[in-house]
Parts: structure tokens; sequence; C-alpha cells
């Protein structure tokens, strides 16, 4: 137990020896602050004596690690010397000069600059100062060497601490370093006026060569003394912020010392132990006094970084000019300051060289440490802590191979490697790790296996970088993971496979990007798009695979707008179309008047007309509803003209006139003479307009407009038919002629042509075939029941084949492309709910109610039944034979060997199932 | 604000990306697109305003970069094309923002990108949000599937009042173009191949805007972005409509049975409606209209209408969800109810959608109060009562 205890004691003890210190302080400063927090985390970095709290003065673990190392210090600078010099063979009573030496100048310095300055400038300084003048003391010329190494690197300590808070170095700066600079001249020249004795008529001469008389001496020292008081005490309450009364006393004590000690070092016998102690103690005192005051004017005026470069460049030089008087056997050489420039700013520049110099050396020590760990399996990694990476912290290169350690580290110790990323994250060895962390998101994104992964990745990966580049470089994993995401949640597999083809585009562009990109990272990611690529295309190709047992079918049928010619679906009527060619290419035919019941086709079959007619026709289709809206009976007949102009030049390129319409004529005449004009210029390029009015009956309510002038107009109609030949009028709509009165007159003559229900092979191929490579296939009798069911009514047969395609893509693929008998029933079915406007007009407006009870009673008797007239008449005398006539005008019943029946099944069952 | 190239060119890219997103496409061919509707060779000026960070230095490209977008539906919100505007620096940011998506305009076309917090049941008011929707799974696969090909065709829906009709005509218009992260997990969105194509426009005919034929089509006209002039009469709606439409829209018409008992609206207007839908049109114009009646019925009711029926080749009757829709609409209740009141509110609600939210939210809120008894039932009940006609036998 008590052995413990006292090892404990004496690790502790040299846990932090001023070789430590000095480490910390030039090469691992984060550990000197990590020591000080230890003692007392509220302890400023850079602090003195007078700077802390009393409370922090106070501590005694800070007084016992002073105080401890300080001793040490001394120790160890002695220690050194002697045993430097004794290796160099030395003579005795020299070595025992030299010791003296060092340990007055190791005694004076740390605590002065402790008190006046830094805690680590005390040691940096006291340790070179004691080392450096202890062996050099013989060469005596060139002892400002080691006082400017000590300037130099007590100034780089105190610079890197003040780079840690400040700015670049700027114009601010160099004032405060002239100043600082200036401020020691001076200082240097009231000293020398003083230590010369030149102030007070005496001279000293050099150093040793004459020992002065006790009373020149005393003057001398005195008013040295005096200067130093005063200029310690104005240093100590600027630092301090104390009273100067409260301060006076320390540099009172400063003053009797520095005093006390070269009245000494006049009047004491050269290279006695108490001339050597005297020398050390008056010259280390100085040497603290020059550069804690330059320090601090600098500094006051240019800031930590001024001050520390300029106290560093003034102790650093001036001791080649004050060892006249101070050293002996001193032999001045203004070359020498020079030299000492040149040496102080090597210290000053330390650890800006020092880590370039070192690099080679600690690059193969850190391969060496990788190549250990590398080859052990040891988790955590057994020597990654002793990579030069987390103690030199000065390199401001990065370490070459510390990417590799450190994806070793991720890989082995994750844990380990977030520390790491902590301890690297404001360290130059950044670079290092954000490489590492490139490399170990393209290992993540490479090593997905899967689509699912792949549209994870997108909240899985943190996308959002500050560096514009590397985020550059990641959005768009982060868009196609999105896009595979969106891909993977679409509803059909066709649907996805689209998208993933998509995506797959869009990576081979960005893979493309990478290569050409002038980024170094991009090369590494073409790996990613690369593994990415292979596995969206196994999808694609499996979905491929899927999809052609599982894709549904498009519906190609379209229920209650007209076909255009644009759409394969438009079949059959091509008997009709030759009948309306034959009857419109004769001259002088009377006007063309196409009937149908609605929802026959009669629109689709007039868009569709214009491919069926010879190019000579210029078909112009014209709706009578869309035309009814026309209050103006000008702004009519200007929109029909224009119209047929517009057809005319797209169809046929023929320019035929306008209609001026500020002409100041009637709307008639100039209609006329424009029908007179364009008829000429249809005759010369062999050209007939054919004008197709769909839904004419609208025109009815233009008909009771006086404003319109309609017999006037209709009479110009009849003469245009009759005499101007080329030009045909198409009247389409699902009125009789009796039923519209007031064309009776106009269309008395009109060719009628009826539009029924399509052929049984027109139906056929609209149910099997309407369109190229139809998917599904109808059992024979599935398709019969079609026809059975509509009798060709198109859009009847449109809308049940329409919900069987519905149907259909609701069945699981194996049943999905064969339609049965019982698929049509649920289709037909399904129609009477989803065509009840269509039903509901069959049997509202276009019958009577004493027709619809007539109808209901044959339709309740079932399927393909039939009735006799007088069956039927029984049941339903009142207005029988009138209505009996417009069912079968409306093509609702049909007789046949007596017997009336309903035409199309699917009316009669909406007649049986009457729902409203 | 000072006319900053690099934040427009930002701003530009994720328009660009959005409309990408939302049409399915590589974003080479939204460059090519947007060069060609700019009137240009191809995409190759929006690549060079993209890659060297660039905003167009003419205001006319410009101002057409951003309507084109907003006409796809690229800008995210207003602030991003009024910050666009003002960073490409255009003299009048506010104005043209607000024309191009502002109140009056096709804001009702917003995607939804977040969802809001809201509570779990809506008692009352129609569904506004996708992600609060439920069922109709059938419905909407037939409405979509008459809107996806080339000629888009015409859905009635019929269902009686509180049916979910609004419900349903405002999801129609949203969930195409709403992100999935806006929806519940597995809401389906891919309806349409490329729902950024097709405008939406909803009309409720109870909007005193659109009571009158002039105010519909003024509203109508203004909505999609079109000229609209002061005093607009039948022809020239129908002129504007038939030369300013060019991509797919979808006119969803609510409580239609108001309009038709309308006198404002003669049959003139429903035949020039029918004809610009069936024939001035060329397919691209679809129209989707509810009724709590069968509009026909209401048709022969009032003698107008008929022919404009006629284009309606579908119509769908709302009934009541199916069980798998209903159990996810109770399912969504941030507490879940015990299965022997999840089998009352079933039954109770015969599944109708309105009386499934109103019972779960009296139950939620029996839940969250920790009220143990059966006395939610009671409260439950007395909130359907108005609505007892859904579960009587339709006529």
């Amino acid at each position: 137990m008590s052995q413990t205890a006292a090892g404990t004691a004496v690790s502790r003890l040299f846990s932090s020896t001023p070789l430590h210190i000095g480490f910390w302080l030039l090469v691992k400063p984060s550990a000197w602050r990590h020591a000080l927090d230890q003692i007392d985390s509220t302890l400023p970095t850079e602090f003195s004596y007078f700077t802390l709290t009393s409370e922090q003065r106070r501590n005694p673990v800070l007084l016992q690690f002073l105080f401890k190392n300080y001793l040490l210090m001394v120790l160890i600078n002695v220690a050194v010397v002697a045993i430097i010099l004794t290796l160099l063979k030395i003579p005795q009573p020299a070595l025992i000069q030299s010791l003296w030496l060092t340990l007055g100048y190791s005694i004076i310095i740390p605590p002065v600059m402790a008190m006046k300055s830094s805690a680590s400038s005390a040691f940096v300084f006291g340790s070179a100062i004691g080392l450096g003048i202890g062996l050099l003391a013989r060469q005596t010329d060139y002892m400002f060497i080691p006082v400017s190494i000590a300037g130099g690197l007590t100034g780089s300590v105190m610079l890197n601490q003040a780079r840690r808070t400040a700015r670049r170095f700027n114009s601010r700066e160099l004032v405060g370093l002239l100043t600082g600079i200036l401020a020691a001249a001076l200082l240097i020249v009231i000293g020398l006026n003083i230590v010369s004795g030149d102030l007070f008529g005496v001279s000293t001469g050099a150093p040793g060569a004459m020992p002065l008389p006790a009373r020149f001496a005393s003057i001398i020292t005195a008013a040295a003394g005096i200067l130093y008081m005063l200029i310690e005490s104005v240093i100590l309450k600027v630092r301090s912020n104390m009273r100067l009364i409260d301060v006076l006393p320390f540099g009172a004590l400063g003053g009797l010392v520095i005093s006390v000690s070269y009245f000494l070092f006049f009047i004491s016998i050269e290279n006695t132990p108490i001339f050597l102690i005297s020398a050390a103690l008056s010259g280390g005192m100085l040497m603290c006094l020059f550069f804690t005051a330059t320090w601090l004017m600098a500094d006051m005026v240019g800031g930590p970084q001024a001050g520390a470069m300029a106290a560093a460049l003034v102790v650093g030089v001036s001791w080649v000019i004050l060892s006249r008087y101070l050293v002996i056997g001193y032999t001045y050489n203004p070359i020498n300051i020079a030299r000492a420039l040149m040496v102080t700013l090597a210290g000053l520049t330390f650890s800006i060289w020092r880590p370039i110099i070192t690099l080679p050396f600690i690059a193969i020590w850190n391969n060496l440490l990788y190549t250990l760990d590398s080859r052990s399996n040891a988790s955590p990694l057994k020597y990654f802590k002793m990579h030069a990476a987390f103690f030199e912290e000065g390199q401001f290169l990065v370490w070459p191979g510390l990417e590799d350690y450190l994806l070793l580290q991720a890989e082995r110790d994750p844990v380990g490697f977030e520390m790491s990323k902590l301890k690297f994250a404001d360290s130059p060895q950044r670079r290092a790790l954000q490489a590492t962390e490139i490399e170990l998101l393209a290992r993540t994104l490479e090593c997905y296996e899967d689509l699912q992964s792949i549209a994870g990745v997108s909240r899985l990966v943190q996308w959002n970088f500050s560096d514009s580049q590397i985020s550059a470089l990641l959005r768009p994993f982060a868009q196609m993971s999105h896009d595979v995401e969106s891909a993977l949640n679409q509803s059909s597999v066709y649907q996805t496979r689209l998208a993933l083809g998509r995506v797959r585009n869009e990576l081979n562009l960005f893979q493309r990007e990478l290569i050409l990109s002038p980024l170094a990272r991009s090369t590494r990611f073409t790996r990613v798009t690369a593994a990415w690529d292979r596995i969206i295309e196994n999808q694609i190709e499996q979905l491929a695979r899927e999809a052609s047992y599982q894709h549904e079918i498009a519906n190609p049928y379209i229920c209650g707008m007209p076909l255009n010619d644009q759409q394969e679906v438009f079949v059959g009527r091509a008997d009709i179309m030759a009948r309306l060619e034959s009857l419109l290419l004769g001259p002088n035919r009377p006007p063309l008047h196409l009937y149908g019941q609605r929802r026959m086709g009669k629109t689709s079959l007039l868009l569709n007309l214009g491919h069926y007619l010879p190019s000579t026709i210029i078909s112009v289709f014209l709706d009578g509803q869309g035309l009814a809206g026309y209050i103006h009976p000008q702004d009519l007949y200007f929109h029909v003209v224009n119209e047929i102009r517009s057809e005319a030049q797209r169809q046929r390129g023929l320019q035929l006139p306008a209609i001026d319409r500020q002409e100041n004529h009637s709307p008639f005449a100039l209609v006329s003479r424009w029908i007179d004009q364009s008829e000429k210029i249809l005759a010369g390029n062999e050209a007939v307009i054919l004008l197709m009015v769909d839904e004419f009956e609208a025109f009815e309510t233009i008909l009771q407009d006086t404003r319109f002038q309609v017999e006037e107009y209709l009479g110009l109609a009849r003469f245009v038919i009759q005499h101007r030949p080329n030009f045909k009028l198409l009247l389409v709509g699902s009125h009789t002629l009796d039923e519209i009165s007031a064309w009776s007159t106009f269309l008395f003559n009109a060719q009628v042509v009826k539009m029924g229900r399509l052929a049984p092979t027109e139906t056929m191929r609209l149910i099997e075939n309407p369109v190229k490579n139809f998917q599904l296939t109808y059992v024979p009798a599935a398709s019969q029941h079609i026809l059975y069911l509509t009798r060709g009514h198109p859009h009847l047969v449109q809308s049940i084949c329409y919900e069987l395609v519905m149907l259909k893509n609701e069945q699981p693929s194996h049943k999905r492309y064969l339609v049965t008998v019982r698929d049509v029933e649920e289709a037909a079915n399904r129609t009477l709910s989803s065509n009840s406007f269509f039903f509901v007009d069959v049997r509202g407006p276009q019958i009577n109610p004493q027709t619809a009870a007539m109808l209901d009673h044959l339709a309740s008797l079932g399927p393909e039944a039939a009735i006799s007239r007088d069956e039927w008449a029984v049941h339903f005398p009142e207005n029988f034979e009138a209505n009996l006539a417009l069912s079968l005008k409306r093509d609702l019943v049909e007789e046949e060997n007596g017997l009336f029946h309903f035409q199309v099944e699917m009316i009669r069952r909406w007649f049986a199932y009457h729902p409203f | 604000m000072k006319r900053v190239d690099s934040k427009a060119s930002d701003l530009l890219l994720r328009a660009i990306d959005r409309i990408a997103y939302l049409d399915n496409k590589t974003k080479q061919i939204v460059y090519d697109e947007l060069g060609y509707a700019l009137g240009r060779q191809g995409g190759s000026a929006i690549q060079y305003w993209i890659y060297h960070r660039r905003a167009p230095s003419k205001l006319e490209d410009v101002e057409n970069l951003a309507r084109v977008i907003a006409r796809r539906n690229g800008w995210e919100n207003e602030v991003d094309l009024h910050a666009y505007l003002e960073y490409a620096g255009h003299p009048t940011p506010d104005h043209l923002s607000r024309q191009l998506m502002g109140s009056n305009d096709v804001d009702d076309e917003r995607l939804e990108s977040e969802v809001k917090p809201q509570s779990a049941f809506i008692v009352g008011p129609p569904i506004l949000q996708p992600h609060l929707f439920f069922g109709r799974a059938r419905e909407l696969r037939y409405i979509f599937n008459a809107l996806k090909g080339q000629t888009m065709q015409n859905v009635a829906i019929i269902g009686a009042q509180r049916s979910g009709k609004t419900s349903l005509l405002h999801y129609l218009r949203k969930i195409t173009r709403t992100t999935p992260s806006a929806l519940r997990p597995g809401q389906t969105t891919d309806w349409l191949a490329q729902p950024g194509q097709y405008h939406w426009l909803y009309i409720d005919f109870q909007d005193p805007r659109v009571c009158t034929r002039e105010g519909f089509m003024t509203f109508v006209l203004r909505a999609l972005g079109f000229p609209a002039p002061t005093s607009c009469d039948l022809v020239q709606f129908v002129d504007i409509f038939t030369r300013y439409l060019t991509q797919p829209t979808v006119i969803l018409l609510d409580e239609i049975q108001i309009a038709f008992t309308n006198p404002e609206f003669t049959q003139q207007f429903w035949w020039s409606l029918r004809s610009l839908v069936s024939n001035l049109t060329e397919g691209r114009l679809a129209l989707i209209l509810a009724a709590q009646r069968n509009p026909a019925l209401l048709a022969i009711d009032h003698g107008r209408p008929s022919p404009f029926l006629n284009i309606f080749g579908h119509n769908l009757t709302l009934g009541p969800l199916t069980p798998e829709e209903a159990f996810e609409l109770i399912g969504s209740s941030p507490t879940p109810f015990p299965s022997a009141d999840v089998d009352w509110i079933l039954q109770t609600s015969g599944r109708w959608p309105a009386l499934l939210q109103i019972l779960c939210s009296t139950r939620l809120v029996a839940l969250e109060e920790r009220t143990s008894s059966d006395a939610w039932k009671e409260d439950a009940l007395a909130n359907i009562m108005p609505y007892r006609h859904l579960l009587e036998p339709q006529s």
C-alpha cells in the first residue's frame, strides 16, 4: 500500500517536469492548457503572478506546481551544464564558474519573469538563458547567442499563444512593434548612461578591468536600482491593475536586488562566486526588464503579436551592446548585431520551420506505427495514440498517411475515430479527416446491395456540407436516392420501371460529370455510381421480367368524348363514309342531313371524315352548340367565314379572301360577295368546301331571333347549295326533319343519311382489336355476349369494354388477360351504373312517360321477350299507336314477325332496372 | 435588393429540380423544355445560367422564365419566385410574383410539401390535406384512368350530402403533386405520368364569385392565367380558352346542381361548355363534376343541360368506404381504440367517412380525457344525428 502511494507520488512529481513544460509550450500548447486546467480551469494560458486573482494566487496546487518546476529547472540546468562541460573536458575552474552563472541566471529569471510577464515565458526564457550562458560562459564574445535564442523562443511561445486569438499581422501591430523597439532603445540608452557611469561623470570602463571604488559604485548602482524600481513598479501596475503604491514595494525589492547585485559585481573580484552570482542576478534582471518593458509597451499599442515580436527582437539583439558593460572579456563587434538578429528570428520562427525540418523523420515514425497497427488485429489501435498528429500541434502540413491511419481506426475502433474527429476537427489535420470522411461516405454509398438500401440513403446520410464542392458532389446521390425511393413507391411495376430508368439516365449523366470534373475526389465516386448502376440495372431487368406478367392493360376506350382522327379506337363506318362521298361528289347536290340517335358516333364520324374524303374536299367542322352563344349575327357569319378560310389555308393552302368588316355594307351583302369571290378561287383550284354543322338543332334559338334575318340567310344558303357547286353542306343532328319544323323549308329536299349501330364485324373489331397489340383475349362467347348486349351500339360497346378493362386490371395477373362471359356480365352491370346519364337520357327527354311505361312493361318480360301489338295495346291503350311510333323512331324497339322487342339488351336492362 | 446572380441561379436550379421531380424527367429534358418555351433552340441558355451561376441578362428572359416555371409549378412558393425576380434584377418583383402565384392565380395548385400538424380526425369541413384523406381507391383509380389518355374524359361524381365529394375533389387536385414526405406511407401519388403538366381548378358553385355567368367565366380565365376581359361574353370566353389552353386542364365543378337551377347559366352556356370540352380543346380539357343527385335527373327536371351531360361518359356514385379503408381511417388515431370500439364505430358509421370521422373524433376525445364509461357513445350518436340520412337506404 505504502509502495503504491509512493509510486503515485513519484509519478505525479514527474508527470510535469520543466522538460514536459518546454515540450508543451514549444510543440504541444494544448497540453500546457490541459495541465493548467488540471490545476485550475480559470487560469489564463498566459498568466503572471500579478495577473492572478488573490484566490488563484493562494491555490496550493498552483504554487506547488510552479515551485516544484522552478526548483527542478534550476537543478536540471545545473546538471545539464555540468554534464556537458564535463564531457567536453572543460577545466574544473571554468566549469565551476559556468555552473555559478547557470545557477544565478536559473534562480533569478523564472521568478522575475513569472511575476512580470508570464509563467510560460519564465520557463522557456529561464531554461534557455540558464543553459545557454552556462555552456558559453567561456565564449564571452558569443554570449549574446543564448540570449538571442531565449528571446526568440520565448517570443515564439508567446506568438503561438497570441495567434490563437489574434488576427494576422497588420499595420496596427507594426506600429506597436516599432513603438516597443523605440521604447526599449530609449531605456537601453538611459541604462547604458547609468551603468557606464557617464551620467555621473565617472567611466566604469570595461567590466572587470578595474573594480570601481565603492563610492562610485554605490552611486551608479543606487541610480540603477532606483530606475529599475520605477520601471518595475510601472510594469507591475500595468500588468496587475493594482495601485502604484501597492506594487511599489515589489518594484523597490527588485531595485534593491539589482542595486546590491550590481554593486557587488562592481566591487568584487573577478570570477569569484560572488562576482559571478551578482553578474548573473543583475544580468538576468536586466534581461527580464528589457523583455517585459518592451513586450508590455508593444502589446499595449499593437497587441500580443507585436508584443511578443518586439520583446524577442529587443532582448535578442540588445545583449550584443549591453555585453560591453556586463561581460568580462567581451569584444564588441557590430556584425554580431546582424547575427543576433538572425538567431532571434530563427527562434521566433521556430514553430514554422521546426515542423518542416522534422517532417520526414516523424513521418517515418508515423509510418512505423501504422505498419505495427495494421499488422496487428488490436482494437482499439495500439500505437495510433503515439502518432505525431496527437502531439505535434505546430505541424501545419497534413501528415502523410494520416488518412489511411484514420480509416484503419474507423474500421477497427469507431468510438476512437469519433474522438479523433473531435481532436482534429479544428487542426490542420482536418484535411486528412475530411478525406477520411469522404472515403467513408463513398464506402457507405458503395456498399449498398439493393434498391431499398439506396432509397434509404437520402434519410440516413448527412448531405449538407459547408464545403460547396463536397455538397455538389454528394447532392446528386441524395437526389438519386430520393428518386429511387419514389420509384419504389410507385403503385405499378410499370411506373417503377420507368422511374428507375430515369434514375439510371441521371446516374449515367452524373458519372460522366464525375469523370470530367476537375475535383480530385470526384473520381472516387465513379466507383459508387458504377455500383449503383449495376443494382438499378439488375432491378430494371427483374421488373421487366415481372412486368411481362403483371403490367396493367392500357384502356383505349373513350366514353362521352368524340373520337378524333388521332384515335385508333374509331372503327367502322366505311359504308356511311362511302355514301356521303358519293352524295357529295356530284354537282348541285342538295344539303345532306346525317341523322342518328344520340351517342351513335356522329361527331366522331365528322372528325374522321376528312381523312376518308378525297383531298379536293375541304371539310370545315362547326359545332352548332358552340355557335349558339353568338349574339350578333355579323359575328356569327364572320366567324363561319373565318373558319372556312382557315381550313382552306390549312388543308389546301388556298388563300380565300377576307371580309372587311369596316366596309359600309350589310353583313348579308358582304357574305354574299365573299361567297362569289371564293367560289371562283375554289373552282379554279378544283376544291370543294364541305361545311359540316354538328348539332345543328342548336341553331333553333338563332332561328327564333329576329336579329339574325334567318329567312334571308336560309335563302342565301339554298342559293349557294344550288348554284355554287363548290360549297356543300352537311347538317348533323339527332332529330328527324319532322321534329325540327323551323328547318323544314330549307331541308325539304335534303338527302338524309341515317347513322345506325355498328355492323357485327365492326363491333367485334372494336371489342377484340380496338388498338394494335391489344392485350385482352376473349373467349368467343364473351365477345359475342358484348355484341348481344349492345347490338353494335358504339357508345355502349365503348362503355362496356372500358369497364371490362378496368375490371380486368383489378384481377390478378394470371386471370387478367382472358375475358369470360362472367367478366362481361360484371362489366355490363357496372356500365348500367357508370353510364346512368346515357340511360336517363334515353328513358327521359327522348320519350314521354306513357311510352316509358310501355317500355318498362316490355322490359319486365325478360331478355329477348317480345310482345304483340294487341297484347301491348291492352295494357297501354292510351295513345298506344303514337307511343309505339315514338319507340320505333327512337330505335328502342323493333318489330319482328309481328312481335315487338327491344333492339338493345342493355337498354332493356335499364328499363327493367330503372332505378330513378 | 441588389442583383445577385448566384442566388438567382441557385433558385432557378431548385425550381428545375422540382419540375424534374414532379414530371419524372431528367434535368436535361427540363432544360430543353424550358429553353423551347423561351423560344430558343434548346436548353443551352438555361444550362449556362445554372453552371455559370448567372441570371439572364435580359429582363424579358427573366420574366418569361419566371412565368414558364410558374406554369410548370417549379416555384415552391411565392417567396421563392419573388426572391428569384429580385436577385435577377427585376424592377417590380412584387407585382409579377403576385400575378404569377398570387391568391387570384392558381394558388390552389400548390404542391403540398410538408405535413402540417392537424388533429387526427376532421369533423365538419372538407379534408384539404391529402395525408388526412382515406379510402376511395377504386374511385381514384377510375377517375385518374379517365384523365390519363391523350383525350381526357369527363367524370361525374354523385353522392349524398356529406358523402365526401368535396374532399375527393380536393384530393384529386392535390395528390399527384404532393411530395411523399407530406403523405402517409403507402399513399399512391403516381396516378398520372406527368402530373406537373396538369392544371387543376376547383370551382364551388356556392362561391358567390361564380354564381353569375360572367363571374364564372372571369374567374376561370383568371385562375388559369388567361387574359380576362373586363366584360366577358360566351364567345370571347370560348375564344380565349381555345387559344390559350395548351396543357391538360381539369376543372372540378362542385355542387353543380346549384348551377343547373341558376337561370344565369342558360342553355347556350352549357352548350358552349360542352363544345369547348368535346370539340374545341382537343381533349386537353376535362370536367369533373360533383352533385348530390344524378344530374341527368336534374336536367330532366329543369330541361336544360341534357346535351351537356352527354359528354360525361362516366359517373360514379359515392358509397361507404370498404372495410379495409374504414379500418385504415380508424387506425390513424394517435391513441389506438379498443377493438370493441372499433367494431362499434364500423357498425354505427356504416363505413361512411364523415360518420367515421365524427365517431373516431368523439372516441379520441374521450380516450384523451380518460373517460372510461361508454358515455362517449351517446355523444357520438348525438353528433352523427344530423347525417343519419347517409345510413338510410339510398333512393
